[in-house]
């Protein structure tokens, strides 16, 4: 009875690691600090396409790295999964880098540059204030709305 | 018992269906058993690249709870013949 228990909380720990971030890589080590050639391939890999991912480091817990290789049924590490979706180790990442796939599968990193130029292009007209619309949180941005419903440009 | 290069290219071949087989030790560069392989079968028709490595991992599942490194590399035939003319 407990086993069966252990192993229903273990798969629940790992089901949430795995979904942990939209791109996660278990690997050995950190991407800082990668122990073993394969880890630091693939880490050098994402970043050279400038994937977002965030990692976890199985050589830090024995429980995760063992049960995910049962979990998944993949033998080896590192193991990266794309929104709870095991896409494959090393030779994988490196075909769909061949290939061209690998951007399409994987998010890319949103620059904050990137981020600023839509939301600022979002409108013909955009505030940045405090607060929003319905309740502004400082005098200024309280100011400034009074103004522009008083001149009623036409905004959302 | 030490796992051989010709025992995983025997396993592949027969398993897989798979008209060619490389089968590269590199262990002598690791501190364990370390494989490279490529294998080329039809059997990897119209499948995707993580099924074509389950169908690796399955076949030598026994090995790999052995082997500590392990690359491979799937194509077709069609793949293969291509790459060869590259």
């Amino acid at each position: 009875m407990t086993g069966d228990n252990s192993t229903e909380d273990l798969n629940q720990r790992l089901k949430k690691l795995i979904n942990a971030a939209p791109c996660m890589l278990f690997m050995k080590g950190a991407p800082q600090e990668p122990r073993c050639g394969f880890s630091r391939q693939i880490v050098a890999l994402l970043k050279e396409h400038s994937i977002q991912f965030s990692s976890f480091d199985i050589l830090s817990d024995e429980e995760v790295r063992q049960g995910l290789k049962t979990y998944s049924n993949w033998p080896t590490y590192p193991q990266l999964y794309v929104n709870g979706e095991l896409v494959g180790g090393l030779d994988i990442v490196k075909e769909l880098a061949e290939s061209g796939e690998l951007e399409n599968t994987c998010p890319k990193a949103v620059t904050l540059e990137h981020r600023l130029k839509t939301v600022i292009n979002q409108s013909p007209v955009m505030l940045f204030m405090k607060g929003n619309k319905e309740a502004a949180r400082c005098g200024f941005s309280r100011q400034i709305l009074e103004i522009l419903n008083d001149v009623a440009v036409f905004w959302c | 018992m030490a796992i051989s290069a010709d025992h995983i290219r025997d396993k592949l071949t027969k398993e897989l269906a798979a008209v060619h087989v490389d089968v590269e030790d590199t262990s002598p560069n690791r501190c364990a058993a370390s494989f490279k392989v490529l294998v080329v079968s039809p059997q990897f028709e119209g499948k995707p690249l993580l099924q074509r490595h389950r169908m690796v991992n399955t076949c030598l599942a026994e090995e790999l709870k052995e082997i500590h490194a392990f690359e491979q590399k799937t194509l077709t035939p069609e793949q293969w013949e291509k790459q060869k003319s590259q």
